[in-house]
């Protein structure tokens, strides 16, 4: 069986809905044929097995997936693990995207964001200090 | 409409407009978006200067084009009759003559291309931005619009589209008690509430029309103000100290996952942490002013430029002497 490296996470291909779902699929049940494939997500989708060959063949040359010839056909399976992919799309979409600066992301605090140890101690400190000055709870 | 007519008027109106619209991009990153104002306000302000790049030059094209609607006029025969061919003639009647000087023209070519590979390279960064974040919502566990990722990083996102959703980490979820997960579940619904992340495409979508820097700079008041308004929302059910605690909480969180990774200093998050913590400093008096001075300003710009056709080309003329 031939091995591929997983995309580093600078380079995380795209991946369509499809290409997604079949994934899903091969994580769960490895070594599937086309035919295989096709019966589990293509005929509730109205697709041909040649779409899901396609998709095979794209996520294989992504090198999502490994293939293994049997008998006529090629077996496919996951070749990255589900939380590595998912991991390196947040690196992408959380670093890349939100360094370049001209992408809109909208979250709770920038995954970017650097802060010294001292600085986060006297920021705490002053939460305390204020919501004392408040009355608050401590 | 010949490309002369094209090359000599119109694209000299609309590089005006674009350039007004600049003007009044500093004027608003420089002067009228302090964090003295209400969030939703500095929005606003925000989103129409965004607007300016592409309203601008329309109103100055509709301008230029609507002293053709008085071609026999003396007003519009007279000025083309005495003017020489080297001055600007900014109408279809005078266009053939060749009016705009080469090196302007050049210039204003360049200018254009230069915002068309911004807008074009903005495109492609969304497409590919909004794909994985589709990719990120068909792969996390949950249904509706709660969503959670299996990563051990802290991370909140409010995604919108189609399927707006809250994606939130596994990692983030841990580490936050009870109280603190509804904290962040607040905040990331009061984006969706105020339909932040199509706004935030649309606003990063027109603010690529604009210089670099200054885009750059917009952005970012952007970003604040979109932050803080959600911050806001959050403060309406939650103790604000104790928001502000989460916000830190978050931040410390992600400092465990950025040993060696690409940083920029966190200025915005502790800003707001400041804001939560400070007596609210908001003027609540403030009055839309500068909002009704633009929307009466575009029918006031129309109606000068047009009666001040000939003044302009003059200027124009002088400009490029």
């Amino acid at each position: 069986m031939k091995k591929h490296t997983p995309p580093a996470s600078h380079s995380v291909p795209a991946l369509g809905e499809l290409e997604l779902t079949v994934l899903n699929l091969l994580w769960e049940n490895p070594g599937l044929s086309p035919k295989d494939v096709h019966a589990r997500v293509g005929t509730e989708r109205g697709i041909s097995v040649n779409t899901v060959q396609s998709t095979l063949d794209r996520l294989y040359k992504k090198q999502l997936l490994t293939r293994e010839k049997q008998g006529y056909a090629y077996h496919y399976t996951a070749i990255v693990e589900r939380d590595s992919l998912i991991a390196n799309m947040i690196s992408d979409v959380m670093g890349r995207f939100q360094l370049d600066g001209a992408a809109s992301i909208a979250a709770f605090v920038q995954a970017t964001e650097s802060l010294a140890d001292e600085d986060l101690a006297r920021l705490e400190e002053e939460i305390r200090a204020r919501r004392a000055q408040s009355g608050g709870k401590q | 409409m010949t490309a002369m007519v094209v090359l000599d008027t119109v694209f000299p109106a609309a590089m005006i407009g674009w350039l007004l619209s600049q003007v009044l991009g500093v004027v608003i990153a420089k002067w009228l978006t302090p964090s003295g104002i209400a969030p939703r306000i500095r929005q606003q302000r925000i989103l129409m200067v965004a607007f300016s790049a592409v309203l601008l030059p329309l109103v100055m094209i509709a301008a230029i084009l609507a002293a053709n609607l008085f071609p026999s006029s003396e007003w519009m025969a007279s000025h083309c009759g005495t003017h020489s061919h080297d001055h600007i003639h900014a109408c279809l009647n005078s266009a053939e003559q060749g009016a705009l000087p080469a090196w302007q023209g050049a210039v204003a070519l360049l200018a254009l291309v230069m915002v068309m590979v911004s807008l074009f390279r903005t495109l492609l960064t969304e497409r590919r931005l909004q794909q994985r974040l589709q990719a990120l919502i068909t792969l996390s566990n949950g249904q509706g619009r709660f969503r959670r990722l299996q990563d051990t990083r802290a991370v909140a996102l409010a995604v919108g589209g189609s399927e707006p959703a809250v994606l939130l980490s596994s990692g983030l979820l841990n580490s936050l008690n009870p109280h603190q997960r509804r904290i962040v579940l607040a905040h990331e619904s009061a984006h969706l509430r105020h339909g932040d992340p199509l706004r935030n495409r649309l606003v990063v979508l027109l603010l690529a029309l604009f210089v670099p820097p200054l885009a750059k700079r917009l952005r970012t008041a952007w970003e604040n103000a979109l932050e803080e308004a959600a911050d806001d929302a959050v403060t309406q059910r939650f103790d604000r100290f104790d928001v502000a605690e989460t916000l830190l909480r978050v931040l410390s969180l992600q400092q465990l996952h950025l040993k060696g990774a690409q940083s920029v200093n966190s200025g915005d998050t502790q800003t707001r942490i400041q804001r939560l913590i400070s007596p609210h400093q908001a003027d609540p008096t403030t009055r839309r002013w500068f909002e009704w001075t633009c929307l009466l300003a575009l029918p006031a710009m129309l109606v000068a430029v047009l009666v001040q056709h000939h003044a302009i080309e003059t200027l124009l003329s002088w400009l490029g002497a």
